[in-house]
């Protein structure tokens, strides 16, 4: 039986189809969660932001049209928006979410590594993420979309609203101040033991 | 090279823009310079680690989770009095029928405070004996809240005629103006390029307040 299309699932569930609903969270939480654990490093925060980013799919469903594009590319385009204002909003609180215990409670699906390489892997996400936090949000931002997002540099002026040139600085800059701030936290975390569990490469 | 020249061009050196004796500079200072040497190094490791998240399987309750946040949304939108206007109609007509309201208040609490009764005049220039002063004031206390009793009752005499009429006018043109507001929006959403969330704010038909 042929899948029901997304441009269908949206008419039906505009139409009060609760289940048409739940089709499109099922078919696409994957990438919404991992969108938002990408761009925060933290799992619970994802969690938190997936949440977020469905409800404003939900409330902006009308919005959508076919001729505007694929579905998938406009609910990416929407959940990342969302999370570079959370990054321009939270600021502060960027640290708050996500002591390394939270890897211990997680169920991990990923298809080439074992479990022990996939938490060391993990814990070294999580911890150059913290590190990430301590830039300032321009340098951040644009930095999470150029590694992370792996989006060109024009895309990311696009997206921001900032020159080229400036784009390329800043990502200059992010990346050289990140490679410092990883590496003074890899040494108190030597000293202390208690930063991001760094690993015994690191150290 | 100085270090601070190495550092300006690390980002153009790891994408591969550096030719010739940039390249060659560049690579001398980072054989003479461990410090420099060493940043780029954690650069790139930095940069392999981003580039190889992995791609995880969510929670087993977030769909449940989600299901739950929207179910509730929507209870919210459904059990809010107030959500015809926010649905029905765009901002213009929203925020005139805020302004009606504002210069209602205004209107009455002007009457209540400057409109005095015409008699007090002429107590004012009575007798001032004890007794008189204390009579006048009593009888001006009493006056007062006589008129503004008055005041009120005015006001929501004539605050009802208004929206009796307004009322009849939406009724009358309700149809004309709604199916002129959807047509408009229809326009302006054919326009947008991108998928990205609008204000509703730029989507205001320009005619629409000459329509109602």
């Amino acid at each position: 039986m042929d899948e029901i299309s997304d441009f269908q699932l949206v008419e039906s569930c505009l139409e009060g189809d609760d289940t048409a609903w739940k089709d499109i969270v099922q078919r696409y939480q994957r990438l919404i969660y991992n969108l938002a654990y990408r761009f925060t490093g933290r799992f619970e925060l994802a969690e938190e932001l997936s949440q977020e980013i469905f409800l404003k799919i939900y409330r902006s469903l009308k919005k959508y049209r076919k001729q505007r594009g694929e579905f998938k590319g406009w609910i990416t385009v929407m959940a990342r928006n969302y999370l570079i204002d959370y990054i321009r909003k939270e600021k502060k609180n960027w640290n708050r979410y996500g002591g390394t215990d939270e890897l211990d409670t997680l169920d991990y699906k990923t298809d080439d590594i074992s479990p022990y390489g996939h938490v060391e892997k993990l814990e070294k996400i999580q911890f150059v993420h913290r590190c990430l936090g301590e830039l300032s949000v321009d340098l951040r931002e644009s930095l999470i979309l150029r590694e992370i997002e792996g989006m060109s540099y024009d895309e990311i002026a696009t997206q921001l609203s900032a020159p080229l040139g400036t784009i390329k600085s800043r990502i200059n800059r992010a990346r050289i101040e990140l490679a410092r701030i990883v590496n003074m936290r890899r040494l108190s975390g030597a000293a202390t033991g208690d930063f991001g569990r760094p690993t015994e490469e690191a150290l | 090279m100085n270090c601070q020249a190495f550092e300006e061009q690390v980002t153009a050196y790891l994408d591969g823009e550096l030719r010739g004796s940039e390249l060659t500079r560049f690579e001398q200072h980072m054989k003479e310079c461990t410090l420099c040497a060493m940043l780029i190094e954690n650069i790139q490791e930095n940069i392999a680690i981003f580039q190889d998240i992995p791609d995880l399987a969510p929670p087993p309750h977030l769909a449940v989770k989600i299901m739950e946040a929207t179910r509730v949304s929507k209870k919210g939108l459904r059990g809010n009095p107030l959500e015809f206007l926010r649905l029905e109609f765009p901002l213009v007509p929203r925020l005139a029928a805020a302004a009606l309201v504002l210069l209602f208040m205004l209107t009455l609490g002007f009457n209540l405070l400057t409109q005095y009764p015409a008699d007090m005049t002429e107590l004012q220039q009575g007798d001032a004996d004890l007794v008189s002063l204390v009579d006048y004031n009593s009888n001006r206390l009493v006056t007062k809240a006589v008129q503004a009793y008055q005041n009120v009752e005015e006001s929501y005499e004539t605050a009802a005629t208004f929206f009796t009429g307004v009322k009849e006018f939406i009724e009358s043109n309700y149809e004309q103006v709604k199916s002129a507001f959807r047509g408009q929006e229809k326009k302006e959403e054919e326009k947008e390029p991108e998928p990205k969330e609008m204000n509703q704010t730029q989507n205001m038909p320009g005619h629409l307040s000459k329509s109602a």
